[in-house]
């Protein structure tokens, strides 16, 4: 790893007080998979090849919620939904089945509600469906979702987390089914769940229709016969005010408009996650294969395939300094705020329950959604400043709860003596309690190192790089290396901040004691 | 001079409240050593402890040279009365010069004044600089630490001297030989103190009078002959029985 020198931190003190979005005219999301990275790849080599606007990437932004809001506060201008996504999750509608009537009431509502534009749609639908191993379904003669019923019990569904829990998804599907209550699916990350009905260990996953690893695996699509999956036909969604600024833009997305049908749309996933192209090439491909990229200036800004092997090429350095980056800035202010509100509660120790309750409040609070909370928040947005803040909560609780302990711990008979002997509360603190508290309050700063460095990992949803890059993107990618290279640096890097912090902790004890 | 008039303390409790000291008057003249004797619970330390304001008194007054104590500002007034509790409450993440030189360091002595103060009180209390300025208390033996609790009680040099069960947690052979240094310490500083003991020999042997406290009254007070030749009640009595009788001037 190069040294982190000044310059390099000067870098970065920049890269987190620049406001989100800063220089660029126009900023394309995306969230965290491989097609709707290689989408928004596609609509932003296609801005640029036509226009002179600056346009920045966010994609890998981690799910729904995240990039909807990001796109509400202005953070991102556009990126590509699905129609079905927009109804179920965004409008919290039910029950559809024509996707006319779907495309078109969730364009009305959008625009009504968030001033947001849905474009022509690509011409693909990105549906949920049930695949089961060709084998299975041979046995058992499965062709159709219906099918399954007799068998629920037997079989063994691995089914993706935001499947699960979705409307859309797992419950609503097991209603409209009538399945047996006996049915009961695990969890899995999508990636791995194909790596494990390959070698057997599940019998059904949940998947998609445009999802490249359909003709890599040796799997049946079920006919949803009782018509359940919602239309999910994807199309960009821009702001209103986007469009009015830049109005060249519009015509422009118009012309990806029908180009791309389900079998296309495969073929340009497998790309990326059969074929290791970059999202980046991938677009390019199709870009340049579709003749979209000529008669205009093709040249200007054109990615260049060869040059980006892997879907993520940041230099392993540069997420390890981030992440470093991220943790300590985030630990640093939780100990300028925590240590002070921690003393502070022992003065006052009626408030010390409800304080460091609410600290621990947020600890519970899964990591992803308290994330996602801060994007709408002004000044935040997606990013560096996010993650911070939400590492810097998570960090409060261990530091605020040892330091008032650590203090409030220090032996009765040498506080009495330092009351009685006429040390003012200010000298009894700096002399007395602190010292012998420092120990515990460095257990506490330690802890909050540890799991700010995990929690850390999940930056990258919002954007925000570091380790948890590699981690995602090689799980949507099926790519066990990628995952590692993530992984390991960060599980070392715990182990090394455990390690260090621990040695300052023993050097922080006061002599004597 | 300490007076306390009519001094009472009430604690709420979740039943009601406790007057863990009701009604209390003595006078402790100049010079003179009082002490307070009774079973645990008869408000003998938290009598004293109002002294040095660790506790408000609900009614009454009490006052140090003249002056109520509530009008004094509570670190001045602390400072200018040594307080000695049973564990020795010392710093243990300090040496045994800093505890006793931390409060001249606190009043702006210069470090070599500090120093000299710290050696001249080592020697006081029969511990030889050189051995045991640079330990911590960890590395003492009780009455080792006693010995340095009450040499930093003295730093400021206190007109008063407060002690709670200064020798309670010594071994018998440890507290003999300290009240005997004590005894020629009090010859020697001529402080007004008040110690707090639930020991009748202690009391004969370390105090010019004795104020007798249970339920948080004041049962007697006077002289170790004045208790002998009338004892005020049997909780009086039964603590006259309980001392050695030969005890005092062994």
């Amino acid at each position: 790893m190069r040294s982190p020198g000044p310059a390099a931190l000067a870098a970065l003190c920049a890269m987190l007080t620049a406001g989100p979005a800063a220089a660029a005219d126009l900023v394309v999301g995306s969230k965290n998979f491989t097609e709707n990275r290689i989408l928004a790849e596609m609509m932003a080599q296609l801005i640029e090849a036509h226009t002179d606007l600056e346009v920045e990437r966010r994609t890998n932004l981690g799910g729904t919620m995240v990039v909807f809001a990001a796109l509400q506060s202005g953070d991102i201008d556009l990126y590509p939904e699905y129609t079905g996504t927009g109804w179920a999750i965004v409008l919290k509608r039910q029950g559809t089945r024509d996707a006319l009537e779907t495309y078109v009431t969730v364009a009305r509502e959008y625009q009504a509600r968030y001033g947001l534009i849905w474009l022509s749609p690509f011409g693909f639908e990105n549906s949920y469906a049930i695949a089961v191993r060709d084998d299975v379904a041979d046995r058992l003669s499965l062709r159709r979702i219906s099918d399954l019923t007799p068998h629920l019990s037997t079989l063994r569904l691995g089914l993706s987390h935001e499947f699960l829990r979705r409307e859309d998804g797992w419950p609503g599907l097991a209603r409209a089914y009538q399945f047996p209550a006996a049915a009961t699916p695990t969890g899995m990350e999508h990636g791995l769940a194909y790596e494990a009905i390959d070698s057997g260990r599940i019998d059904i996953v949940d998947t998609w229709t445009t999802d490249g690893k359909l003709a890599r695996f040796d799997v049946t699509v079920l006919e949803d016969d009782h018509q359940f999956f919602p239309p999910y036909d994807c199309a960009p969604v821009i702001r209103q005010g986007t469009l009015a600024a830049h109005p060249e833009v519009g015509p422009l997305l118009a012309r990806l408009a029908f180009k791309i049908d389900n079998r296309r749309m495969q073929r340009i996933n497998a790309l990326v996650e059969a074929e290791g192209l970059s999202f980046a090439a991938a677009a390019h491909r199709f870009l340049d294969e579709a003749g979209l990229l000529q008669a205009g200036a093709a040249a200007k800004s054109a990615p260049t395939p060869a040059a980006a092997p892997t879907p993520t090429g940041t230099p392993l350095a540069q997420l390890l300094l981030t992440h470093v980056w991220l943790t300590f800035l985030a630990l640093l202010l939780a100990a300028l705020g925590g240590i002070p509100l921690g003393l502070w509660l022992t003065r006052h120790p009626r408030f010390a329950g409800p304080v460091i309750g609410a600290t621990g409040v947020i600890q519970t609070v899964p990591s992803l959604a308290l994330l996602a909370f801060m994007i709408p928040i002004p000044g935040l947005g997606l990013g560096s400043r996010s993650a911070v803040l939400a590492l810097f909560l998570y960090a409060l609780l261990p530091i605020v709860r040892n330091t008032y302990t650590g203090v409030t711990e220090v032996d009765a008979d040498i506080v009495d003596a330092a009351r009685g002997m006429g040390l003012t509360d200010r000298q009894r603190l700096v002399l007395v309690e602190l010292p012998l508290a420092s120990r515990t309050i460095m257990a506490g700063i330690r802890t909050s190192a540890v799991i700010g460095i995990g929690i850390a990992t999940l930056a990258a949803f919002i954007g925000a790089g570091g380790l948890g890059d590699p981690i995602i993107t090689g799980l949507q990618l099926n790519d066990t290396a990628m995952v590692l290279r993530g992984a390991v640096p960060a599980a070392l890097l715990a182990v090394v901040a455990d390690v260090a912090l621990g040695l300052v902790e023993r050097r922080l004890a006061p002599p004597g004691t | 001079m300490i007076e306390l008039a009519h001094v009472t303390k009430v604690y709420p409790t979740d039943t009601g409240e406790v007057r863990a000291v009701d009604d209390v008057s003595f006078t402790v003249d100049e010079g003179e050593t009082l002490c307070l004797i009774g079973t645990s619970g008869s408000g003998k330390t938290t009598a004293m402890r109002m002294i040095n304001r660790l506790e408000e008194p609900t009614t009454g007054t009490v006052r140090t040279g003249g002056r109520p104590v509530t009008e004094q500002d509570a670190t001045m007034l602390r400072r200018s009365i040594g307080y000695v509790i049973q564990r020795g409450g010392l710093f243990p993440h300090m040496t045994v010069a800093r505890n006793i030189g931390l409060l001249c360091e606190l009043e702006g002595y210069e470090t070599a004044r500090t120093t000299s103060r710290v050696q001249e009180l080592l020697d006081l209390v029969g511990l030889p600089p050189d051995t045991y300025q640079s330990r911590y208390p960890r590395e003492l033996s009780g009455g080792q630490q006693q010995r340095v609790s009450v040499a930093r009680a003295l730093a400021l040099d206190p007109p008063i001297v407060l002690m709670d069960e200064p020798f309670g947690a010594l071994d018998p052979l440890t507290r003999r030989q300290l009240h005997r240094e004590f005894l020629s310490l009090q010859d020697i500083l001529d402080k007004t103190m008040v110690i707090v003991t639930h020991d009748m020999d202690e009391a004969f042997l370390l105090g010019d009078r004795i104020g007798v406290m249970d339920a948080g009254k004041m049962v007697q007070c006077g002289t170790a002959d004045e208790l002998r030749a009338a004892p005020a009640n049997d909780f009086v009595r039964d603590l006259l029985e309980a001392a050695t009788p030969e005890a005092p001037g062994a």
